[in-house]
């Protein structure tokens, strides 16, 4: 995925969206939406997270034009954003019968939606799906803070500020959902001092 | 999508964690179109919001200036108005094909605003006297008649001596209405003594000038700030170290 690029491209961007400029605001949802979403997926599921991700973008769109700061403040914005809207959604869940597991169940029972998409695209797409739901398949807390770091590409002290953690506690739940995660995959060699310190 | 197929796709985390990064599929950006159009619905907000508060506000004043219209035109309809406001009336309905019946007075047959300088023949009423609510039929032409005198009457005497001073003939115009008013309020009124008054309310008066329009400035910048996401978007977060972007 393409980096929307340097701080003065960023603030471009954002400016010509802030005055109304669709295209600018087109740029930003491409560059931001799959991370978006895929944490979406995460945290809430994929059967509610397109309906999370277009609420968090309504939320960001209004507030947009008083918005102010940098790319990496953007993502922190939309993440939490995004964040809130799931704890509503989950509010919402708790005053109505428990059916996500049977969702959950009917969504990977349903054809797949994209008959057309073929050879290496429609691999890298399992492969993408497969490793969402790994990582979903962590404790809650450690889903996340992988979830931010991994796909949202958040450094530890935005995920400490998203997620209400310290700064130690977010270090070590990603340590913790890495090594789980490897012990998935059945990868012995584990979690190396090396793929931990890429992602610090 | 099975355990089985899952765990036989990766070998390493570092797979595991390169799959979950890995560039945007064209399903997870098939929302684009539905984005752009919440975005061009939403912004940018606050000259299309003000917009349309004033059209809101307009609407409310066109509906109330519409209701004080029809509530004029039914009591002109019905020539329940003063006369100098039904002969107005007349005048101004007439024009666009309403028919409504003219002042019981006579020669009202002048624009509002002559009424008000009228101390002549024209035999308008005093604006604030009003004796047609107090005099009997008669008196309210107030054209021709005898008498004087307001003395503080009761019951059918004071019916009487209005009526005498309604057909009392060196009386006019604003004067007599004072007179009568006097009679009627047994001395308590002062109408009429005023001759540089208001004019009589005319239901035909000019739609705009009814309602109080808004302010221009309307604070509607105000509302999308009240969004729990504002409150919690951050200001100007501190810089992304090198892994910022997505791969």
């Amino acid at each position: 995925m393409r980096s929307v690029g340097v701080d003065d491209e960023w603030a471009g961007l954002l400016g010509r969206a802030q005055a109304g400029d669709e295209r600018a605001f087109a740029a930003i949802w491409r560059h931001h939406q799959p991370g978006l979403l895929r944490y979406l997926e995460i945290v809430a599921g994929r059967h509610v997270a397109e309906d999370l991700a277009a609420e968090t973008w309504v939320s960001v769109v209004r507030s947009l034009p008083r918005f102010r700061g940098g790319e990496s403040g953007f993502k922190s914005f939309l993440f939490t954003t995004a964040r809130s809207r799931v704890v509503d959604g989950a509010r919402r869940a708790k005053a109505r019968p428990q059916v996500a597991s049977d969702i959950d169940t009917l969504a990977d029972l349903a054809p797949a939606a994209e008959p057309a998409e073929a050879g290496a695209a429609l691999e890298q797409r399992e492969a993408t799906k497969a490793a969402l739901d790994l990582i979903a398949r962590l404790p809650e807390g450690q889903a996340e803070v992988v979830a931010l770091r991994v796909v949202g590409g958040l450094d530890n002290s935005e995920v400490a500020r998203i997620t209400g953690k310290r700064s130690g506690a977010v270090r070590v739940a990603y340590s913790r959902g890495i090594a789980a995660l490897a012990a998935m995959v059945g990868d012995r060699d584990g979690v190396t001092d090396a793929h931990l310190r890429a992602f610090r | 999508m099975t355990n089985a197929h899952r765990t036989t796709t990766f070998t390493t985390v570092d797979d595991v964690l390169a799959a979950a990064a890995a560039p945007a599929s064209p399903q997870e950006l098939g929302g684009e179109a539905g984005a752009v159009a919440a975005f061009r619905a939403a912004g940018p907000a606050p000259a299309r919001r003000r917009r349309g508060i004033l059209a809101g506000k307009t609407a409310v004043a066109a509906v109330g200036a519409l209701g004080l219209l029809t509530a004029g035109g039914a009591a002109a309809a019905t020539g329940s108005l003063p006369d100098a406001a039904q002969d107005a009336a007349h005048e101004a309905l007439t024009k666009v094909g309403v028919d409504v019946p003219r002042g019981k007075g006579k020669g009202l047959a002048t624009a509002p605003g002559q009424v008000k300088q009228d101390k002549g023949p024209a035999e308008g009423k005093g604006p604030k006297a009003d004796p047609a609510q107090v005099a009997p039929p008669e008196a309210a032409g107030a054209g021709s008649g005898a008498g004087s005198g307001a003395g503080p009457d009761t019951g059918s005497g004071k019916g009487a001596t209005i009526s005498s001073i309604a057909k009392d003939p060196t009386l006019s115009g604003v004067e007599k209405g004072a007179a009568v008013s006097d009679a009627a309020s047994g001395g308590k009124s002062h109408a009429g003594q005023n001759r540089g008054g208001p004019p009589a309310s005319v239901p035909a008066g000019p739609p705009s000038s009814v309602p109080a329009g808004p302010p221009a400035s309307s604070p509607s910048d105000t509302a999308p700030g009240k969004t729990t996401s504002a409150t919690a978007g951050p200001k100007g977060a501190p810089a992304a170290p090198g892994q910022g972007g997505r791969p």
